[in-house]
């Protein structure tokens, strides 16, 4: 049955689909594919919870006994109406009841696309969001910021998330690659070290918690993110090695380009919650119905520093003043 | 009784430790941070010194049979001009930690060139540090979580020296005050995260004359009373100083000590200040007989040979001392600062340190055992002042006790691997003798090893 299902989808969507529409999967991947190891599709899972939990990580201390359920935020639990100014991002997305119907050909921000994944729906036109992420007021990269959409909870045409996916951080010149990981639950992250030297990385998150102790060159530790959330990861041996992965509970997920331009297809019509998260910033979030009229542009102060404060994995800072208490 | 002075260390540790397991044991055998810690290693230091040459004449009338051969007139000098290598330190360091509820640090020189004190007379084996803590004590410039404090008992540093140091040598301040550990009991209370304060009663460190270079000098040593001597270490151009404690002393009168501070931290501890004032008050003794040397300390020193050439000013036996030290730390920049105004028997001096430090990571080259070499390089300045308010003796062999100085340290200091560490610096001391400003400087590159 599930067979035959694949192949009817296969067949509408070469009827359907044009030239000049990007192929549109479930889990488009702008500028992350290179890391990407993902296990055969027919392994996905469907979402186990409808809210986005994505608390704030406190980096400057170790995890605690009662982290383990941690309170979600106000933002994305109770997201703010359309018209209301969210945070202080700009945005010129217009409503979409003011605009003029376009010619499909000419909607830049709201592509129809199909599902050519063999995994998605087969029998739905799929919409796309497109846009641009611009930072200002500070020294940061685009292409660090995650764009996710999460569709209304109870929505019928709630997508399936990829699990039991691989995915790798890379060590090397004592820099951790890429710096921004955007990944589902369930996903496993693999911590290579293509350095000479040791290394032991670790983070205090609150719901993806984990120190891979001190290994050496050519391992490869693992870690599985099972929750979502904010995972800040550091290396307990150099101050200035950090990454984030930022679990969430979607399948629809991208990084911008270096140009801030961004698109998410294969989206399903409807009520949503369209997020942008750097870390560099506040994550702005914005309640939206797709089909949407235009594209979003988004600018988001850089209001934290690239190297965001921490201490060590015992909570104490990396100051050298404690090296050697005695002497 | 001298055994059982040498023995007290001994002892006391023995009952602190049994103190301290039968009082840590029961203590929540559940929580993940009341696992015993023992860490036992060594640090070893090489140096490569070179001293520059300096004699200043003295106006004591030494007899010619206790002058060197062939000379008329006493004279200070440099401890040992030129250049040389030796093998300066290796000690044994041992630390037993339960958490917050316990800590035993014991710290055994076997070779300590640079502190032997106050002589090359000096014991060979010293027990440099021994202490028992009960309770949590926080670095400097490291808030504490809530309300706590510690008892500390033995042999320790006291609480304004700056033990994250960043030159082998020292400053003269820290040379003059607080350079030496002190035996007695301390207590600290966190009040909150910032504020704290601290109390001791010790036995106070014997006052006496170093050289404020690496070597400390030779004065009042054994060969000194053969006729014509020819030591093999020079006196040195010394000053007064807090010089290592001999033992338990039932017999002076103890010292008393208290600071109170401020301590603040951004969340990630990257940028910290401390902020000290502190003060002790205690008394001289008549004398004080020390290991290696024939003179005696505290005012006996002060009152000169026979105690017939003493300071003009030279009043009473109270010593009081007070001080304020700062401590910054801004990322890879380390800052401390020290003030000390004290009173020995009515002869007033005052001291100012000042010392700045920046790391600098280096890239990733090269390896060793998984770990990489030559991983930061660490320049460090220091400015260092003396101010001693009162007269010399209108005879004495020991006139560099009242010289104001001034010293400019600068060095380089370069980790090579985690624990191995070439440090260096340039000392440059300028002095005010009765002859106009005159200097003793120093080259000191020192090999660090601490596995």
């Amino acid at each position: 049955m599930r067979m035959t299902l694949i192949l009817a989808a296969a067949l509408i969507t070469a009827a359907c689909t044009t030239p000049q529409r990007q192929p549109a999967e479930p889990t488009p991947r702008t500028g992350e594919d290179s890391a990407s190891t993902a296990e055969p599709a027919d392994e996905r899972s469907a979402p186990e919870t409808a809210d986005p939990v994505e608390p704030a990580e406190d980096e400057t201390r170790p995890p605690r006994p009662d982290d383990a359920e941690p309170e979600r935020p106000a933002e994305t639990a109770t997201p703010p109406a359309p018209s209301e100014p969210i945070e202080s991002a700009a945005e010129t997305e217009a409503p979409a009841a003011s605009q003029p119907e376009p010619a499909p050909d000419m909607k830049a921000g709201v592509q129809e696309s199909i599902e050519s994944d063999p995994q998605a729906r087969p029998e739905r036109n799929r919409l796309a969001i497109s846009g641009r992420l611009m930072l200002s007021g500070g020294d940061a990269e685009t292409s660090e910021a995650v764009v996710y959409f999460l569709p209304d909870a109870g929505a019928a045409d709630r997508p399936q998330v990829q699990a039991r996916e691989i995915r790798e951080i890379v060590t090397r010149d004592k820099t951790l690659s890429p710096t921004v990981l955007a990944v589902s639950p369930g996903t496993q992250v693999r911590f290579p070290n293509d350095d000479p030297i040791l290394h032991n990385l670790f983070s205090v998150s609150p719901e993806n918690g984990f120190d891979l102790g001190v290994y050496g060159p050519g391992e490869s530790p693992a870690v599985e993110f099972e929750r979502p959330g904010v995972v800040n990861i550091y290396c307990n041996v150099h101050h200035d090695m950090h990454a984030h992965v930022l679990v969430v509970d979607t399948a629809w997920h991208t990084s911008p380009d270096s140009e801030g331009r961004f698109e998410l297809a294969g989206l399903p019509p409807g009520p949503g919650v369209l997020h942008v998260w750097h870390r560099q910033s506040e994550r702005w979030s914005r309640p939206i119905e797709l089909p949407l009229a235009a594209p979003i542009d988004v600018t988001l102060p850089v209001t934290k520093p690239k190297l965001p404060p921490h201490r060590d994995k015992s909570g104490l800072p990396y100051n050298r003043r404690d090296r050697d208490p005695y002497r | 009784m001298k055994d059982a002075i040498r023995s007290f260390p001994i002892r006391l540790g023995l009952v602190s430790l049994t103190i301290a397991m039968a009082s840590a044991g029961p203590v929540a055998a559940d929580e993940p941070s009341s696992e015993w810690e023992i860490d036992i290693g060594f640090e070893t230091r090489m140096n490569f010194r070179d001293s520059d040459r300096n004699r200043f004449p003295v106006n004591f009338p030494f007899t010619p049979e206790m002058l060197p051969p062939g000379e008329s007139q006493g004279a200070i000098e440099t401890v040992e001009p030129g250049r040389h290598f030796e093998l300066s330190l290796v000690s044994l360091i041992a630390n037993i930690e339960r958490g917050d509820h316990f800590a035993a640090h014991t710290r055994i020189d076997f070779i300590d060139r640079h502190d032997r004190n106050p002589t090359s007379g000096d014991r060979r084996v010293d027990i440099d540090q021994f202490w028992l803590r009960w309770g949590r004590e926080f670095v400097p410039a490291l808030p504490a979580e809530g309300f706590g404090g510690y008892v500390k008992l033995g042999k320790f540093a006291k609480f304004e020296r700056q033990e994250d140091r960043h030159l082998e040598s020292y400053g003269l301040v820290s040379t003059a005050f607080n350079r030496f550990e002190d035996l007695g009991i301390e207590l600290g209370f966190d009040l909150g995260a910032n504020f704290y304060v601290k109390a001791s009663l010790t036995q106070g460190n014997p006052l006496f004359m170093r050289d404020p270079n690496a070597l400390a000098g030779d004065n009042g040593t054994e060969v000194l009373l053969r006729p014509n001597p020819e030591p093999a270490l020079n006196t040195g151009i010394p000053i007064l100083y807090d010089a290592e404690i001999e033992g338990l002393d039932f017999d002076g009168e103890p010292e008393f000590g208290a600071a109170a501070g401020y301590r603040f931290a951004d969340p990630s501890g990257q940028r910290a200040f401390d902020l000290m004032l502190f003060g002790y008050r205690g008394e001289l003794e008549e004398t004080v007989s020390l290991k290696g040397t024939f003179y005696g300390g505290d005012l006996d020193l002060l009152r000169g040979p026979a105690n017939a050439f003493p300071y003009p000013e030279l009043s009473g036996n109270d010593r009081e001392e007070y001080g304020i030290n700062a401590r910054a730390y801004i990322g890879d920049i380390s800052l401390f600062a020290q003030y000390v105004d004290q009173e020995i028997a009515s002869l007033p001096r005052s001291g100012f340190e000042l010392e700045a430090a920046w790391t600098f990571d280096l890239p990733l080259v090269w390896s060793y055992d998984g770990r990489q070499l030559f991983s930061a390089i660490q320049p460090a300045v220091r400015y260092s002042r003396l101010d001693n308010d009162f007269a010399n003796p209108e005879i004495t062999p020991f006139p560099s006790g009242a010289w104001d100085w001034e010293r400019y340290d600068i060095g380089l200091r370069l980790t090579i691997l985690p624990g191995l560490d070439l440090t260096a610096e340039y000392a440059d001391n300028r002095f005010e003798t009765a002859g106009g400003e005159a200097g003793n400087d120093e080259w000191l590159v020192t090999l660090r090893w601490r596995p």
